[in-house]
């Protein structure tokens, strides 16, 4: 029973980021042979690779979409310690009729001394704002002043984590907080000791104007491969999905009043090991509701929150089909479910909740 | 140089080169086994435990053969030649080499038994074997350092002289390095005369047995072990020593190209056959496989690796040795300490993301991706709320009326939620119940003066009397408990026999039968109630019985009855009549087992309550329901709060817990006054989180509906103005809000006069102010401002002109647009909306002469449609 849909993404060597736009209509892949693709939906849901090119001269880690209020315009990031932003402009059209559309370099930012591991554009309301975070700890945040320019790119901020970055999320802005920070949430893939936190906050103070580290999550302490915070949706907190070890959901909670400080509890929502050894990728869903991981175990889980505790909802192996069942006692217990449904998230005691 | 007896004996293991399904396995004996596929036999999986060693969740092994005949086995090589058995060349701990075939001698197989040994008679170790990839008849032997003998030989075992044991030594086909002493060999794929040789602890070189003694490429390095030469690359050359594995490249031999430094002592490390640059190494006491992706970029960035580390196997014994399968995609064995084998399959690091259109793709090996949509199976058996939210939002839920909602929801809280406001606002519109203009939903709190900063009512004790029976019920009464009543809908006059038989009869009609007979309970008419039951027996039979169970109550409070059926009313099931029977039973005022009965849905709870309930009792119960309702975010609490100032906080748990922003958005306009919602910034919040994800959807058109029928934002400030070219002032004064208000109506008086005096349209092909020309359309060249000819035009009632009607906007339907200004923003060119949309249907350019603006291709979000 194959249950998944296939696509020939035609890179010549490992993909290491899909990226949807705005509308989930173009996506964005890019890979270890220095080459950017760009698929294109149909009314069937097929998808068409529409643009193809060399982007970088290394393995390509991250692609991104702007809002498309910006234009058609990607960021990527390379082991050849650049980012670049790119825009899709109209070309001649050809025999047929049909517009040819290409992409072109606007800007390239060269600012990192090593790999630059993530990018990320930062919320519309914010502007055309990109943030960086490099091999050797470096988070840069770059601002188009003029969102009509895409060649200028001014290197705005930097702060040094002084730990091996390996990927960045912005926040969402949330509903009942009076004066929502820009936020970024920073993962280290530091292998070297699992002591140290894998995971720090830098907020940007209206007074200072200046971007700075304002916490690390002690409760993290192995490498983390990726982050991304859930789309607010109205609710009261956030919500941080970190890839590491195991798949982490942090919660952080405004403090009503905090007069200095870092405004949130941070409490570990749900952590489950189902991976066994490395997650490498999450993602939620448009709601924030579902969350969904890849691991070393080379299966997609599906994670789901029913009033405030999380479980599995879903599992699916890397090739689209419902795994079998490993063992004959998870066969037992599980056989004539279609989707199983495992309870083996563990909700972490109150004890390990931090206060700050 | 021998392996001391106190150690863990050395454990290999290997896969042939030859044969995709047999590897050995070699430390104090050496093994033979056969790979089998037990998925094929998946159905029969259950009878019969597969036979062999177990693998892998889905591979088995056969032990088919066993060698123990060899002592002090140093290094094995499987003979590479296509279409062969099974053959190993075996180094010796004494410098000999011999072949071992598992006793299946065949044709080809002459070598079996034979030994090629060193020309001396002193002993010494052999380090390494290999046959060479490609000339099959050539081996490769390093061996320890003896006086001065060469330390490498090369045989060719199909040419040199074969030797018993017995006979003399033969002699090696090329020998190499006087008194040195040869650690670890390789030879390159693409050249096969050349291999790979590191000496002495102290140098890597590249020989070519074709001129032995020219080595050209040398480089001094401690890494000399474990010599290994990719088969994708095979400049890349690999070694190791101690902590350190160092990657070379074997045209610019000089320096390594990295040294990758590990945190333990590097025991192995292999070139991952099926995928480019990717290497594994195993570290002494260690668990896990690392995996180095290596990364170079074209520029002069020095290369590195992506590390990450696989856990074959459970459990927490250390791993021995592992092997790559040669050509099955990043298959490899691995064989723990006390000989538990692992075949594991490293997966590529798999890269996901969920598009906000319910799209999730994930990349398959390197080269696919795969992906599921909210269309298939496996998507909808997780009941996403935000599929739920989408389906909704296309039927239109919320733009339409509480009922017609109600309707469009499966959930059932949700749908009683929609009723209830229904009741409400009939309720309220009649005048029964009063309300506020802040709080036009009351709730059960509002009405019965239980919100925060209001008291409650006095309300008035009284002894009401059963309906025939002798016996008596305190119940309370007061304006404020009939108006909770009413928006319990339980708002009919209770001492009129009429209306309660109307309400029963309603319910006998629903087949509600218990909740029907409860009520008159509730109401003290048990005759009601008994009648009831007894219709319900047709349906039901066993509510006869309890028909006649209900015939023998007596208020008494001591009888025999009561005491017999509180004892049993446990047993029921209906929650309807374990509530009546509480009520029937209950030997002081509380009520408890009613009012917590949780199987009654809460507005009959409620109404109960306010009948029997004294003041200071009804206050808790319905604070502390309040709250448990609260806490558990569940809606149904807008029964209590109605649209007061406690709403946000229910609304905020409820998304909190369920992420239902649809519903809260809708509720938010629907009953709290948009003054007060727009001034909210969490609501705002909310609603336009919720318009935010419609637009993500490309439901424009329903977001506008939702926008227009809910007045879900403050209209925004006019989008364009349009001025004239010589004065400056603005062409459209109608919606110029700084202009007086009487001069707005003279204009609008005389665009009335002009549309009444015949012409077909209203047109204005000039300035309103200083009567100059308005630009000319750069297509059909005439002014702007006059209809196109092309389009059919349609007679307006100058009904339709009313004091909010812009100029230009004449009240025509789709037609009209096709007068409207049309220009593009970068090149400022432009002409009547439909020139301009015909042009570029054809054309890409803009039709002005010498004007290259692709003016209709600039706007990308264009490119998107609405759903």
């Amino acid at each position: 029973m194959v249950e998944a849909h296939s696509i020939n993404a035609e890179h010549k060597d490992l993909i290491h980021d899909v990226a949807f736009d705005y509308y989930g209509e173009r996506m964005a892949t890019c890979s270890t042979d220095q080459f950017v693709k760009v698929w294109d939906q149909d009314e069937q849901g097929n998808w068409n690779l529409t643009a193809s090119w060399k982007a970088h001269s290394g393995s390509v880690w991250k692609v991104t979409w702007a809002h498309p209020e910006f234009g058609q315009v990607l960021a990527t990031c390379s082991f050849d310690r650049t980012a670049a932003i790119w825009e899709e402009i109209i070309g001649e059209s050809n025999e047929g009729g049909t517009l040819l559309r290409h992409w072109v370099r606007r800007a390239n930012l060269v600012d990192s001394r090593t790999s630059v591991t993530d990018v990320k554009f930062g919320p519309k309301s914010f502007g055309l704002i990109l943030a960086t975070c490099s091999a050797d700890g470096v988070m840069r945040i770059y601002e188009a002043p003029d969102a009509m320019n895409l060649a200028q790119w001014p290197l705005q901020h930097e702060v040094s984590l002084k730990n091996p970055s390996s990927c960045l999320t912005w926040n969402p802005l949330l509903s009942n907080f009076r004066m929502p920070n820009a936020m970024i949430a920073v993962g280290s893939d530091d292998n070297s000791n699992t002591t140290n936190s894998k995971v720090f906050i830098c907020e940007y103070n209206e007074v200072s104007r200046r971007w700075a580290k304002t916490e690390s999550v002690a409760s993290v302490a192995h490498p983390v491969h990726d982050m991304i915070f859930a789309p607010n949706m109205g609710r009261s907190f956030y919500l941080l999905a970190v890839a590491t070890n195991n798949v982490r959901i942090l919660k952080l909670k405004p403090l009503t009043d905090a007069t200095s400080g870092f405004p949130y509890t941070i409490e570990t929502a749900a952590q489950f090991d189902d991976h066994y050894c490395t997650v490498w990728r999450v993602a939620w869903n448009v709601t924030g509701t579902v969350l969904a991981s890849s691991g070393d175990d080379g299966c997609v889980r599906l994670w789901k929150s029913t009033v405030d505790t999380w479980k599995c909802v879903g599992v699916l192996k890397r090739d689209g089909k419902l795994p079998q069942p490993q063992s004959k006692t998870a066969q037992s217990t599980a056989q004539n479910n279609l989707t199983r449904f495992f309870k083996l998230g563990q909700i972490t005691h109150p004890s390990e909740v931090h206060w700050h | 140089m021998f392996v001391s007896r106190g150690e863990v004996p050395k454990l290999e293991v290997q896969w042939s080169p030859v044969h995709k399904n047999k590897f050995i396995t070699w430390g104090p004996d050496i093994r033979m086994y056969e790979v089998l596929n037990n998925t094929i036999s998946e159905s029969s999986k259950n009878s019969e435990t597969p036979k062999g060693l177990v693998l892998s969740s889905n591979t088995t092994a056969n032990l088919l053969a066993t060698s123990t005949n060899h002592r002090y086995v140093k290094c094995i090589d499987i003979y590479p030649k296509p279409d062969s058995e099974i053959m190993l060349a075996i180094g010796h701990a004494n410098g000999k080499v011999t072949f071992c075939t598992f006793g299946l001698a065949t044709v080809n197989n002459t070598l079996a038994g034979l030994e090629l040994g060193p020309n001396s008679r002193f002993s010494r170790q052999c380090n390494a074997i290999s046959w060479n990839p490609v000339n099959y008849n050539l081996l490769a032997c390093g061996l320890d350092k003896h006086r001065s003998d060469q330390c490498l030989q090369i045989w060719d075992v199909e040419k040199s002289p074969l030797i018993n044991a017995e006979l003399s030594p033969g002699k090696p086909f090329v020998e190499y390095g006087t008194g040195e002493i040869a650690h670890s060999l390789a030879w390159f794929n693409s050249s096969p005369h050349v291999l790979a040789v590191s000496f002495n602890s102290k140098n890597i070189r590249c020989i070519d047995i074709r001129d032995a003694s020219k080595s050209t490429n040398i480089t001094q390095t401690r890494a000399v072990f474990g010599i290994d030469i990719a088969v994708y690359n095979n400049n890349h050359i690999v070694s190791y020593s101690d902590n350190s594995i160092v990657l070379w490249d074997s045209r610019h031999l000089e320096k390594p190209v990295v040294t990758l430094t590990q945190s333990k002592s590097v025991l192995k490390v292999l070139w991952c056959p099926t995928r480019h640059n990717l290497l594994g190494s195993l570290q002494k006491d260690t668990m896990a496989i690392s995996l180095h992706d290596m990364q170079q970029s074209m520029e002069e960035t020095e290369p590195s690796a992506l590390e990450r580390t696989v856990h074959p196997g459970q459990g927490n014994i250390h791993l021995a040795s592992f092997s790559w399968h040669p050509t099955h995609e990043n298959r490899l064995l691995a064989i723990s300490q006390t000989g538990v084998l692992n075949d594991y399959c490293v997966f590529e690091r798999m890269t996901l993301n969920w598009s906000t259109t319910s799209n999730i793709a994930w990349t398959y090996g390197q080269h696919n991706l795969k992906f599921i949509s909210d269309k298939d199976l496996v998507y909808s058996s997780f009941e996403d709320i935000s599929t739920i939210i989408k389906m909704r939002a296309f039927s239109q839920y919320g733009i339409k009326d509480f009922s017609e909602n109600s309707k469009l929801v499966d959930d059932p809280i949700i749908k009683n939620v929609w009723s209830w406001l229904d009741l409400n606002r009939k309720i309220t519109r009649a005048g029964i119940v009063p309300t506020t203009p802040d709080v036009p939903f009351p709730g059960i709190k509002t009405v019965l003066g239980l919100d925060s900063g209001t008291l409650m009512h006095k309300s008035e004790l009284k002894h009401v009397q059963w309906v025939d029976i002798q016996g008596t019920v305190k119940t309370y009464r007061s304006s404020a408990r009939d108006n909770a009543l009413f928006l319990c809908d339980w708002g009919f006059d209770r001492n009129n026999a009429l209306h309660i038989s109307n309400v029963l009869r309603k319910l006998e009609n629903e087949n509600a039968y218990t909740r029907a007979a409860s009520i008159a309970i509730f109401n003290l008419r048990m005759r009601d109630a008994i009648e009831t039951l007894n219709k319900g027996a047709n349906q039901q039979p066993h509510l006869s019985m309890i028909a006649m169970a209900l015939s023998g109550y007596s208020p008494d409070k001591y009888s025999m009855w009561r005491e017999l059926c509180s004892r049993t009313r446990e047993k029921l099931t209906d929650p309807y009549l374990r509530a009546a029977f509480a009520f029937l039973t209950s030997e002081t005022d509380s009520h408890d087992a009613v009012l917590n009965e949780v199987g009654i849905p809460l507005e009959d709870r409620i109404a109960f309550a306010s009948i029997f309930l004294s003041d200071v009792k009804l206050t808790e119960y319905i604070n502390t329901i309040t709250n448990k309702l609260l806490d558990q975010g569940n809606l149904t609490a807008i029964f209590l709060t109605g649209s007061s100032p406690d709403l946000v906080p229910l609304l905020q748990r409820y998304l909190d817990s369920t992420g239902d922003i649809q519903t809260v958005s809708i509720l938010v306009l629907k009953i709290i006054p948009s003054e007060i919602v727009h001034e909210h910034p969490v609501m705002m919040n909310w609603i336009n989180s919720y318009r935010e994800i419609l637009d993500q959807w490309r439901m424009w058109h329903i977001r506008a509906k939702f926008d227009i029928a809910l007045k879900a934002v403050k209209p925004p400030p006019q989008n364009v103005f349009l001025s004239c070219n010589y004065c400056g002032k603005n062409i459209c004064p109608a919606t110029d809000e700084k202009e007086k208000e009487n001069d707005k109506e003279i204009k609008i008086h005389r665009m009335k006069e002009q549309t009444e005096n015949g012409s077909n349209s209203f047109k204005f092909t000039s300035c309103p102010n200083c009567q100059s020309p308005l630009p000319r359309c750069a297509l059909c060249l005439a002014h702007l401002g006059t209809a196109s000819a092309k389009v059919p035009i349609r007679k307006t009632s100058s009904k339709q002109l009313t004091s909010n009607s812009s100029y230009v906007v004449t009240g025509q339907s789709v037609n009209s647009f096709s007068y409207w200004f049309s220009w593009c923003p970068t090149c400022n060119h432009g002409g009547h909306s439909n020139h301009i949309s015909d042009w570029f249907k054809n054309h890409l350019e803009c039709p002005v002469a010498d004007c290259v603006c692709r003016c209709y291709s600039l706007d990308s979000t264009s490119r998107y449609c609405s759903v």
